[in-house]
């Protein structure tokens, strides 16, 4: 196990070059270049042009360019936002935590609810509550996040007023309960999908365990439902910690856009503001930083993964 | 089945007329498999009236989807306006129907432009393995540890808005997922018997690639291509509401959901309305592809 941890470990190394250079090279999609992007209008002065190229480092070879950019990274330079005339990584700590909370309650939610509808589903297979279950998670995993946030919005905060619309504190506030009040709508928002998704593989992998013959065993042998269930639940968890993994990708994805509808001050409303304001370097920085926790996910969920499953190693 | 078996043409069995014999060509009976599946069917018929009515807009839409009237926010079954107006007084029916004109080939051409590149890229890195498949298979591993929708959104956001570059965007990052599913079904094509003989009768590896792994590859591309058409809806949606993609006064389902959040307060319906036909349209596009896999596949299709 801990060698393969560490072989595992090690495989992250170039991924995260890897992840680095694309990031690089997003920058270079920028249309005419970084140094007409900060000009704006300006850019048409020659003289200003070039000295903003020299100053940028873009009149260098590409390479020499993205070994800069890493030497800056690796000493936690994250580059300099416009819009906020400050160092990225300052703007980015606070932003990356609040976004940490919201991800963390969302996958969360997606576990607990996409695994106790599955096996619920599961150990009875056309009942009512199988059906409608199904039937939401079909229509569920089909509909956009923001639209999903947006109704959400309208019923529990507008309609019913149970909930804020808004923001992650009531101003003046910094109480666990406030930022919990806050939590919920926009975590049920993110989690939704993955709930449908997670839900729909876990019954059919239940009733796919359920019908081998050494669940018909432990039956003819006389155990309750509950003890045969959580028997052939064990079966069942090592698709469902991939599955997880996968939709983990999506809930790191789409929180940008429940952050959006509910204001919430993450790094998803951070890009979408900074593309408003064409603050790429802001862009930048957080797509790499979210691809890193990602990367660092992922090996996690492998690890996690071949603890359990004991044929993996 | 022996080899020589093989070989005689089977004529008509005894007794049969030659001509009462029916003619079963795989194509049929596709066909015919995924006219039993009722969901799927079910999808294509509300896709067929979705495509139609976008097509025929000029015609068939009651009002202009631009011009607005005083009638402001009117609720749904309203007299002259069924699902009725947005916070412009624009008929929203009008609105949806037009707004197929944008929204579908925003999520179809991607589609179409990353599964012929991943064809390519696929095909080769499965079948041929070796350092053009490992150069191939771990750039894409890269693409995968951004998460899918961060990156889209940021090489939309960096190109700049319009609906061009989101459909560049959604192609970039559909091409390793595309390419994955093609990868692993050449890698299996590359083990199996025909290819095999196919080598053993002396063809060149190209003409391999081109006669024997593509078309064993398409139904699988076919299928998943066609699953996730209904998945970039959702995803084109996406783009809209983040404002990249098509602008106001465009009417485009994901816009349309988007600017409803302004009028929430007073008239949750306009933003309900066209995530409705979001879903639907995924719906339906996952429900033909469930029936092509099962039509396409000679193993699932119960004759």
């Amino acid at each position: 196990m801990l060698a393969y941890a560490v072989k595992r470990t090690v495989t992250t190394v170039p991924i995260m070059l890897g992840v680095s250079v694309l990031v690089f090279l997003l920058m270079q999609l920028i249309p005419g270049n970084a140094a007409v992007a900060m000009l704006g209008p300006a850019a048409g002065n020659p003289h200003a042009l070039a000295q903003m190229e020299r100053y940028l480092g873009l009149n260098r070879p590409i390479a020499v360019q993205y070994l800069i950019w890493l030497g800056h990274l690796v000493h936690g330079n994250l580059g300099q936002s416009t819009e906020y005339s400050q160092p990225v990584a300052g703007i980015l700590a606070q932003r990356v935590h609040n976004s940490l909370i919201l991800l963390a309650a969302s996958l969360l939610l997606s576990i607990v609810f996409g695994v106790l509808i599955g096996v619920v589903s599961a150990s009875r297979p056309g009942s009512v509550f199988d059906r409608i279950a199904m039937s939401a998670c079909l229509v569920l995993a089909s509909a956009p996040t923001f639209w999903l946030g947006l109704l959400l919005l309208w019923f529990f905060a507008v309609h019913l007023r149970v909930f804020p619309e808004m923001g992650m504190y009531t101003l003046g506030q910094h109480g666990f309960f406030d930022l919990i009040r806050h939590l919920v709508l926009p975590a049920l928002a993110t989690a939704a999908i993955p709930i449908a998704v997670i839900g729909r593989l876990v019954r059919s992998s239940m009733l796919e365990v359920l019908s081998q013959p050494y669940v018909l065993a432990l039956r003819t042998r006389g155990l309750s439902t509950l003890r045969v269930h959580m028997h052939a639940f064990r079966n069942v968890l090592v698709p469902t910690v991939n599955i997880v993994a996968l939709q983990a990708g999506f809930v790191f994805g789409s929180a940008l856009y429940t952050e959006v509808v509910f204001n919430w001050p993450g790094v998803g409303l951070l890009i979408y503001n900074a593309l408003l304001a064409r603050d790429l370097a802001v862009v930048q920085a957080t797509v790499l930083v979210i691809s890193l926790v990602f990367v660092v996910f992922n090996l996690a969920a492998d690890l996690v993964r071949v603890a359990i499953d004991p044929r993996e190693r | 089945m022996g080899l020589g078996e093989q070989l005689i043409a089977p004529g008509p069995p005894a007794g049969e007329p030659a001509g009462a014999v029916e003619v079963r060509s795989t194509l049929r009976l596709a066909l015919r498999a995924f006219r039993r599946d009722r969901f799927a069917v079910a999808g294509a018929v509300f896709m067929g009236i979705v495509i139609v009515a976008a097509v025929a807009a000029p015609i068939i839409s009651p009002y202009s989807p631009l011009v607005g009237s005083n009638h402001l926010d009117a609720p749904m079954f309203s007299p002259g306006h069924l699902l009725g107006t947005d916070d412009q007084g624009r008929d929203i029916l009008s609105r949806i129907i037009w707004g197929g004109r944008s929204t579908l080939p925003t999520a179809v051409i991607p589609v179409i432009v990353a599964s012929a590149v991943s064809l390519l890229l696929g095909s080769l890195a499965g079948f041929y393995q070796g350092w053009l498949g490992n150069l191939i298979m771990r750039v894409l591993d890269v693409f995968f540890a951004v998460p899918m929708v961060l990156l889209g959104v940021a090489i939309a956001g960096i190109l700049g808005a319009g609906p061009l570059n989101v459909m560049i965007s959604m192609t970039v990052v559909m091409v390793p997922f595309i390419t994955r599913v093609i990868y692993t079904d050449a890698a299996l094509m590359r083990r199996s018997e025909f290819v095999q003989a196919a080598v053993v009768c002396g063809s060149s590896p190209f003409k391999i690639l081109l006669e024997q792994v593509v078309p064993n590859v398409l139904p699988g591309l076919i299928v998943y291509a066609t699953t996730n058409m209904g998945a970039m809806v959702v995803f084109a949606a996406g783009f809209s509401f983040l404002g990249l993609g098509v602008q106001p006064p465009t009417p485009d389902w994901g816009l349309m959901a988007a600017d409803g959040r302004s009028s929430l307060m007073v008239a949750p319906q306009i933003a309900a309305i066209p995530g409705v036909v979001i879903i639907l349209v995924a719906v339906a596009f996952n429900f033909v592809g469930d029936g092509l896999r099962d039509a396409l596949d000679p193993r699932r299709r119960t004759a």
